[in-house]
């Protein structure tokens, strides 16, 4: 697939906004990258993935060295890691078999496999989330603090996470959540964040300026494992991570510097319609792919 | 014994030969693909680091420690 400088401009526009809303929610913004790359601008589903996946490498390394990350935020990520790598390679491996049976038809309609395993994921977890954060939206950060997982399915062994976590974390369980979350990566092309935050704070209970770092070192180990995964695979066009890294950039300082004039309950319903709006644009696409 | 094969008329051993040499390139441009695509996003991460902190050592005396990070509000 060959680009030109009108589709790099594209690109690098779509990144721009994506950035900007992505640093004033405070979220890596794959989520949205991906759909707006395949239904907007008609890039090819898995390239629209890998590229989305690697050009997280980016954001994720300069937020990484801004927030000085300390030896003990790493001992969490590191029992995940194993997890991440086998979900990031099943993941890769579901996109890659969807992208080998190519077409079906369906009511004498060809259809991409791919877009459609990769955009009814999308659509599901974007209204569940929509749903959730729409919900938290009425209630306070004290209220949400309460950690629902917390002491909770303590399957041995168990660890100790000095200064992130009061009690002890079930290994096997850290392990499986590093499973699920990679398996949505390396399919869907996200960072992962999205998920991972809400577990780490609401889940855990952890602090937030703590699981952010935290956060931010998982993120980092699993776009680097989806983009080795997806440039293995020849899912990953550089000229389009150009085009992201350039335009996300600018977008996302611009979106930070609004986000530190915005209220957090104001935010996190600003942020559930957001989700809402880029999964009713998903079913609309879902829909005219399958009825159209 | 060298068989020769009946297209070409070259040796089967040196027809292995020039496959195997192949695939090693195919597998070494594959390689230098994927170590393309981590450094140029990482590189571009350290550069911006660098930006926004040459930025804001000459746009303003605030330090490292007043800088509020942006928070998370999902």
């Amino acid at each position: 697939m060959g680009f030109g400088w009108i589709d790099f401009l594209l690109i690098s526009s779509a990144g721009g906004l994506i950035g900007f809303l992505a640093g004033m929610f405070g979220v890596g913004g794959g989520f949205l990258l991906v759909p707006i790359l395949n239904i907007v601008l008609g890039i090819p589903m898995e390239l629209a993935v890998g590229a989305s996946a690697c050009q997280v490498l980016g954001p994720a390394t300069t937020s990484l060295l801004a927030r000085k990350v300390r030896i003990r935020d790493l001992f969490f990520p590191l029992v995940m890691t194993g997890g991440l790598l086998l979900g990031v390679l099943a993941g890769t491996g579901v996109l890659e078999h969807a992208k080998a049976v190519a077409a079906i038809s369906v009511n004498g309609k060809t259809i991409i496999v791919a877009d459609l395993v990769v955009l009814i994921i999308y659509f599901l977890m974007l209204i569940s989330l929509g749903v959730i954060s729409l919900r938290s939206a009425r209630r306070t950060d004290a209220e949400l603090s309460g950690a629902l997982l917390k002491d909770r399915f303590q399957m041995p062994p168990l660890a100790r996470f000095p200064g992130l976590y009061d009690g002890k974390l079930s290994i096997p369980l850290i392990a499986w959540f590093g499973l699920g979350l990679g398996l949505i990566s390396g399919l869907l092309g996200i960072s992962g964040g999205i998920l991972l935050l809400p577990t780490l704070i609401f889940g855990l209970g952890i602090p937030t300026h703590r699981a952010i770092s935290c956060s931010l070192v998982i993120v980092w180990i699993v776009a680097f494992q989806s983009t080795v995964a997806h440039a293995w695979h020849g899912n990953i066009s550089l000229m389009i991570v150009i085009a992201l890294l350039l335009g996300g950039t600018v977008g996302a300082r611009l979106g930070s510097d609004l986000n530190a004039r915005l209220k957090g309950l104001q935010l996190r319903q600003q942020f559930g319609w957001l989700l809402l709006s880029v999964a009713l644009m998903i079913g609309a696409r879902l829909v005219f792919l399958l009825a159209g | 014994m060298l068989t020769l094969d009946s297209d070409r008329g070259q040796p089967l051993n040196t027809m292995h030969t020039n496959v195997n040499s192949a695939k090693a390139k195919q597998m070494l441009d594959k390689i230098f693909f994927i170590i393309a695509c981590i450094i140029i996003p990482v590189l571009w991460g350290v550069i911006v680091n660098w930006l926004f902190n040459q930025w804001q050592d000459h746009s303003s005396d605030r330090s490292d420690d007043d800088y509020i990070f942006p928070d998370y509000q999902i």
